[in-house]
Formats: C-alpha cells, structure tokens, sequence
C-alpha cells in the first residue's frame, strides 16, 4: 500500500501550521471573553489587554520556535526522554498534558452542548450531541495528523472570515462612546484581565507536539507570529463591538456576548430572520478542530507516551469514554466556568514548565557537548 | 480489515490456461487438423483452402467480420496463386518464407513457430494462413473494424469545444490525442487485459511532465488485475481505485479528447479501453469534479463565473432540501416572519412532518430522473412533462406536499443537473438523502455534522495516493487561483498539482 507510507511521511508546512495554530487558539474565546473581562476589569479597557498578552503570547511563541530548531523531527517531551532523569519528568509532563487534552475536549464538549441546548436543539438531551460530538472526533483522530492539519486548514478561513464579516456588518451599531473613559482606573486593571485574555490565547502548546512534523527549513517563527496577530486581532475587534454596542454594564450580565452580536445583525433583504443558528453552526466548525486536535493529542500521548506497551484499538475506546463521563461530571454553567479555569491554569503551567524544562535541558546539553568537542579538537 | 475479508472472497483457482501443448509439424493436414481442434465448435472461422503457384497447397483461417474477407481475397490469395517463382517447390524454410513475404501485399507479416503466439491474433482478425511443407504459422494482418463515425460525445456536451469524441475502437481514439498532441514524449503503451476477453488497453502520459512513479503504481495496479472479462472502463475504474467504500469517484471518467489532452498536459495519466468511448483520467482532485474543458476555451470572467455557479449549483444540490427540513422542523425563526406565516399556510394542509414530504418528493423525481433515462428519447421528454407538471401540481393540490417544497425539489434536481461530471451528481443525490435523515434528527446541528464527516472523510481520501482534497488541504496557492474562481490564463502558468510533476511550468 504506497498511498500509506505517503501517509505516515506527512510533512506540515509553515503555513499550514499557522493556519492550524489559529484553528486551535480560537474556540470558546470568541464567546465569552468579553464578558469574562468587563466582570474582571470592571472597565472597558479590555482591548489593550487583549494586545498586550498578545505580545505576550508571540513572546511565547517565538521560543517555542527557537527551541524545536534545536531539535527537529522530535517533539518536546521526546527530546526531553532522550535523557536519563528526563525520562522521567517527560512521563510526567506527558501524564500532565494528556488530563489536560481530555479535560479540554470534555470542557468544549459540554460547552457545546450548552450552547447548542439553548440556541439549536433544546429538546435533545445533552448526552446525544456530546455522543455525537465525541463520534465525529474519533472519527476525526482516525485519519491521524495530517487529517487533523488539513481539516484545520479548511475550516479556519471560513469561520474566520465568517467572524470578520459579523463585525464589519455590526459597525453601524457601533456606539464609540461606550468605550470611554479609556484608563479611567489606571493600569491595575489591565494586570487583572491578563490572565484571563492569556487564557483566550491557550492552544499554543498544540505546538510542542505538531512542530515535530516539519521540516527543518520550514521551522519559522514569523508566520506563526502573524497568527497569533490575526487572533489578537480577533479578539479586539470583538471586544471593541461588544462594548461599543452593549457598553460596559450589559456586557457584565450576557452570558455568550458574541452570540447576542450576531442577533443585533440586520442581514440586508432579510432572507433570514435571525442568524444566529447560522453563526453557531459555523462556529461550531472552530471548536470542532479544536476538539479533533486536542482529542487526537491526548489520544497519541497516551498510545505512544503513557502506554506504549499495551496494543490493540481497546485505548481510543477507553479515552472517549473516559472524556464522556468527564463532560457531565460538571452540573451547570456556573460550575463549567469554574472548571474551565482550573482548566486554563493547568493549561498554562503546563506551557511554561514545558519551556522551562526543555530550555534548562537543552542549555545543559549543550554545555556538557560542547567541552568534549572542544576536547576532541585539542 | 475488509480487504483481508475480500480476499479470501475472491480465493479461487486458476483457471486452466489457454496454452496448446501441441507441436507444429510440417504436414498440412495434421496442422489444419489440430488448428480445427482449437478452434473448436465455432462456425464462423472460414477456412479457405487454395493452391500457392497452382501446386503447393496452403489453408488460409479466418473469422468472418473480424478480417477484411476482400483483403485477403485481393492481396494474400491472388497473390500467392499467381506466384511464378520456382522457390516455392524447394525444400528449405527460408526460401519459401522469402517468397511467400515478397508475394503477399500486407504491412504485416510475422511467422510464428507454435500455436500460443498464433491464436491470440487470430481472436482479434489476423488471419492464419498454413502452408504444406512448412512448420510455422503465417500471421496476416488483416484486421478490420466495424466503427460508427466520430460524434459529439453525449454525456458531455459543450458549447464551445471540439465536436469529436471518443468511440468504441481503441486505436481512432488514440489518433484522436496522438492530432492533439504531437510530442514525440506522448507515450502510449498498450496492454492486454481479462482473462478470457483480453481487451487492448492503453495507458497514456507525457514523459518528462507526468511522475514516473505514477505511470508506475498505475501500471502496477492495473497489472494485478486478474479477471476473465473487463467489460467496461468503468470495471478498471473499480479495481484499481484507492477506496472502494468512498462515494466520490477517485478516478474522472471522459468522453472528450479534448479534455483528455489537457489532463495529459497536466501530467495526469490516462487510460483508454477498447470497446468503450471512456477513458479515465488519474489522479483527480476533489476541485477537477467541478472543471469543464469549456472553462478555459471561454474568457476568464466567463468561465470564473460559470464555475462559481456550479459551486453553488453543488451546494444547493447537496443542502437545500436539509436545510428545508431544518428550518421547518427546528429552526422556524430563522424564516422570515411573512414567508413563515406563508409556508405555514400552505403546510396547513399537509398531514406529513417536513421530512417526509421532502422524501416523497426527492424520490418521485429520482423516479422520473431515472424513467427518463431509460425510456427512447421522445418518450422520455414526456416522461418529464408528465413527472414534472403532472404529479408536481396533483400532489399539491391533493394537499400531499406544499407548493414550497415542490419548488425545493425542482431546484435540487435543476442544481444537480449543472455539474459537468454525471456521477458526481449521483454522488451528491446519495449524499442529499444522508443530509435529509440527519437533518430531520438535529436541524442544523445535524447538517454541519454531516458536513464536518463529508470533509473528513475527504481529507482522508487519495486519489492514487494525492491528496484528494488539494490544492485546499494542502494549500497550493497558485493552483487556488484555478478553482472557484478562473483567474486569467496569464496568471496560471504552473500545471494543476505541480509539486508532483516533473515539469512544473506550462506557459511562459
């Protein structure tokens, strides 16, 4: 079978991975990031946060970069096992990313459900969509990498796209003097909201394990980093419609912002009445891809980092059900949001002790390499 | 898994073969005797019996129609009895072959020293002359063909474009893209294939623009084909294409020479079979579905704008009646509030919920679609009439459906008929009745799940191992420029899918 081994030779492009880095990035963030930082902020300076952690992120970014150059073809956890004691802390790191992938697909699953229950489906119980949903993905994890990258880099330009068409179609409705007073309370406020924008920018670490499917040229910061600018972006235009449209005090109080954006949006004719079924279903797409590539992670860390040794197809089966009864072990929204941020917190710590310990790694080798070269050479 | 289960389907012996372990020998009657015995029961097999310079005698076979009967008459048998040289009575081989060669009036001419070589010919109208005194077979070349004349090919009609198409004979089809293309690199290779049927068939690419390890895996895969007969291109078609379970054709069938041409010039492969007017055309790419030859013949506003419509004619074909049965069913505030209190007016009648009407409807004209087909062409047109007019306007009065969803029918059914490639639109019938159930179980939920499967089952798909759904996924930008939209010809320079071709530049 040729067209197999062609399969497993996939390699990503720098495009394509950029693409597929904005795919993961934009999921829930879209929804409800407006109204997690006028809660947090209690200003409508929200918008200068978004662009800060932005640069925060790229900052983030670009060492990842940097470091899979050191190492190409081998993702982050395996360089770090190549080692003796760092066997050790990349089980664990795996351990650590693979209740953070299953915990995301359950988070975004039972999202989904939530807002697909009140907009789409009310009379479905929640279980058969999320059944669905987690069908769909396996579905999805089954064509490996390079079907997760390829469905990333079909979707993302429509529901980008589809985004930005919402946003220029509400400037009409924009009301600029919402936004004002702009640092009314000085810059506390900012370093409130910090974390929780850097929680919108969570998918990085998609990264630490696709890059290794790149050629070496190929490994470039820049493109990733426009990425990155195009979801800053993103976000700020959102975060400016919701405010200039609902101003600080409604936005406190609407659970999905983005959504009640597009019920504000008049289409011109009047073909439909209302799009927001529409917008959902497109977004849906977004978290899809979001989904497939965190469950198709978790699915690779724990075949071939936790459990090489076990064969057989009985470990896919067993995820699911595991993420299955995870998405409903949280009761209501109020809980879901509670989840999501111990999520984000893991999320994060996972990212900068990933980092760290890869950066501390490569540091020591090459200084225990380089005196033996140096000996070599006398 | 299923290929394991296939295969062991499949297990079967060998059949004997058609090799004759029988020696030439020199006398005649023993020769004509066992060729008779090969033979068979047959009746059409002529047997002329003649004497070669009124002394030697000879027997000439062949099979009546296969071979031109004047030819022979005129350019072997005449010939051969009006021979004056005196070296037909000698006793050496050689001589008498000289003579027979210089008398007889044919391009071709090949002696064969045993049965096996002789008769594989002679099923395809060679015909077998045997002379007295000489242990081999004559192979004359003395075939003809029965051929209907070049027409516009019927199943792809097209405004602008050539009228010729391909027919039934595997070497006028070849002429007809040998005058397109007259690259000495235009390499055909011809083969034989089925067991018992051994149809001619060719394989077809430009060296130096096509990869050769394609023209290899497609020869590899044709090769492993073991089969008593190939009736049709479309049994090659299923044999040696990627994934038999997908819906989507992986391989482009066509009947234009033309559109051949241009795909041998984008480094494709063709393969053409005797006995039919399709070739197929491979690799494909899930955008090629949409392409027609005329897109190109055309300016580039016009052929950008017809393939935009056929785009959305894929969409509606594919969507509409889902999204029909969505937004009656599920999602009613999403129409708006005048037509809804219209549709609902005209439902008010209507007994059966918004999926079973739809149902009723896409398979009465999936009926009528395929009535018309079947039926002699006058016939047909009132087949439509009655299907369309008739039973359209009956069911809606008899309060079956409801106006509304005669006119989603109508537009499904127009939509699919704007797709260039016939079984592409059968594809999207059998993909509609899938979005129908789905959307019927979860609105609008249930079609972008259906959508969601469609592309992965698509970004999984291969196409002789490319990538189905490029230049999408993976990007190739310059190729994206020749989808939805026909960006001038001046932009396009590079062939569709160059990374894959040896020569990636078609136009300076």
């Amino acid at each position: 079978m040729k067209s197999e081994n062609q399969q497993t030779a996939y390699q990503i492009s720098i495009s394509e991975m950029a693409v597929s880095l904005i795919a993961m990035i934009v999921g829930t963030g879209v929804i409800v990031l407006p109204r997690a930082l006028a809660v947090e902020m209690n200003t409508t300076d929200g918008w200068i946060t978004v662009i800060v952690s932005g640069g925060f992120v790229m900052f983030f970014v670009f060492i990842i970069t940097k470091l899979q150059q050191e190492f190409p073809g081998r993702n982050f956890l395996q360089f770090l096992a190549e080692g003796l004691f760092g066997k050790w802390i990349s089980k664990l790191l795996a351990f650590s990313f693979f209740v953070y992938f299953i915990c995301v697909v359950s988070f975004l699953s039972r999202f989904l459900a939530i807002t697909i229950d009140i907009y789409l489906l009310p009379q479905t119980p929640t279980e058969v969509i999320v059944m669905i949903l987690l069908l769909l993905s396996t579905y999805a994890i089954s064509k490996g990498v390079q079907g997760i990258i390829h469905l990333n880099i079909m979707f993302t330009p429509i529901v980008l796209s589809i985004a930005f068409v919402i946003i220029i179609f509400e400037i009409p409705e924009f009301d600029l003097l919402n936004l004002r007073p702009i640092m009314a309370d000085g810059f506390i406020p900012l370093f409130k909201g910090l974390k929780e924008t850097m929680f919108s920018f969570l998918g990085v670490e998609i990264l630490f394990f696709f890059m290794a499917y790149m050629k070496k040229n190929d490994i470039r910061a820049l493109p990733l980093l426009t990425s990155i600018g195009i979801i800053s972006f993103l976000y700020f235009s959102i975060i400016i419609a919701t405010f200039a449209i609902f101003g600080l005090n409604s936005t406190k109080v609407i659970t999905f912002p983005m959504i009640d954006l597009v019920k504000e949006i008049d289409i011109p004719g009047g073909i439909f009445e209302r799009v927001e079924p529409i917008f959902i279903t497109i977004w849906f797409m977004s978290m899809f891809n979001t989904i497939a590539a965190a469950h198709f992670l978790a699915d690779t860390l724990l075949k071939k980092e936790l459990l090489p040794y076990i064969k057989g197809g009985l470990l896919t089966p067993i995820a699911v059900f595991i993420i299955f009864i995870n998405t409903f072990l949280t009761k209501s929204y109020t809980e879901l949001s509670l989840f999501g941020e111990w999520l984000s917190n893991l999320g994060l710590i996972n990212i900068i002790v990933c980092i760290l310990v890869v950066s501390v790694t490569l540091w020591y080798r090459t200084k225990r390499s380089k005196p033996s070269i140096q000996e070599e050479q006398a | 898994m299923l290929n394991k289960l296939f295969r062991k389907l499949n297990k079967n012996n060998i059949h004997s073969s058609d090799e004759f372990e029988v020696a030439l020998s020199n006398n005649l009657n023993e020769m004509v005797e066992s060729l008779l015995k090969i033979f068979g029961d047959s009746n059409d097999i002529v047997q002329r019996d003649f004497k070669i310079a009124k002394t030697k005698s000879a027997v000439l076979f062949y099979i009546e129609g296969l071979s031109d009967a004047d030819s022979i008459e005129e350019d072997v048998v005449k010939p051969l009895q009006q021979i004056k040289s005196e070296a037909i009575n000698e006793q050496k081989d050689e001589v008498i072959k000289q003579a027979i060669q210089d008398s007889i009036n044919l391009t071709q001419i090949d002696f064969s020293a045993n049965f096996d070589d002789a008769i594989l010919p002679f099923m395809s109208g060679k015909s077998l002359l045997v002379v007295d005194g000489l242990a081999k077979l004559i192979i004359l070349g003395t075939i003809t063909y029965e051929n209907r004349g070049i027409e516009e090919p019927q199943s792809e009609v097209l405004i602008r474009g050539p009228r010729d198409g391909f027919i039934e004979n595997l070497p006028t089809n070849i002429v007809l893209i040998r005058r397109r293309i007259r690259d000495p690199n235009l390499t055909i290779q011809l083969g034989k294939l089925g067991r018992r049927s051994k149809n001619d068939f060719a394989i077809i690419y430009i060296k130096g623009i096509t990869d050769e390890s394609l023209v290899e895996e497609v020869r590899y895969r044709i090769s492993c084909i073991d089969r008593a007969t190939i009736e049709e291109s479309g049994t090659i078609e299923q044999l040696i294409e990627d994934n038999v379970l997908s819906p989507f054709p992986q391989i482009l069938q066509t009947e234009r020479p033309d559109k051949a041409a241009a795909s041998l010039n984008n480094g494709q492969v063709i393969i053409l079979v005797d006995g039919t007017p399709f070739s197929l055309i491979t690799p494909i790419t899930f955008e090629q579905l949409f392409k027609s030859t005329e897109d190109y013949y055309d300016r580039w506003q016009i052929g950008s704008l017809i393939r935009m419509l056929r785009y959305s004619a894929a969409f509606i074909a594919l969507f509409l009646p889902s999204l029909y049965i969505a937004m009656i069913s599920y999602h009613q505030g999403m129409i708006p509030t005048t037509l809804a209190l219209s549709i609902a007016g005209a439902r008010e009648g209507v007994p059966f919920p918004a999926f079973v009407e739809a149902l009723l409807m896409e398979l009465t004209l999936e009926l009528l679609r395929e009535a018309g087909v079947r039926l002699p062409r006058a016939v047909g047109q009132t087949i439509g009439i009655v299907g369309g007019l008739v039973i359209g306007d009956a069911a809606v009065r008899a309060g079956i459906v409801n106006p509304i969803m005669v006119i989603v029918v109508a537009l499904t059914a127009i939509a699919s008929f704007a797709i260039p490639a016939y079984n592409v639109s059968i594809t999207l019938r059998m993909l509609r009745f899938f979005l129908m159930l789905l959307a019927a179980s979860f609105g609008l939920f249930g079609i972008i799940i259906a959508y969601i499967a469609i592309n992965i089952h698509l970004v999984g798909l291969r196409s002789f191992g490319r990538y189905y759904t490029s230049p999408f996924a993976p990007y190739r930008f310059i190729d994206l420029m020749d989808t939805v939209i026909r960006m001038p010809l001046t932009i396009n320079k590079k062939r569709n899918d160059s990374e894959h071709t040896a020569d990636p530049v078609k136009q300076k």
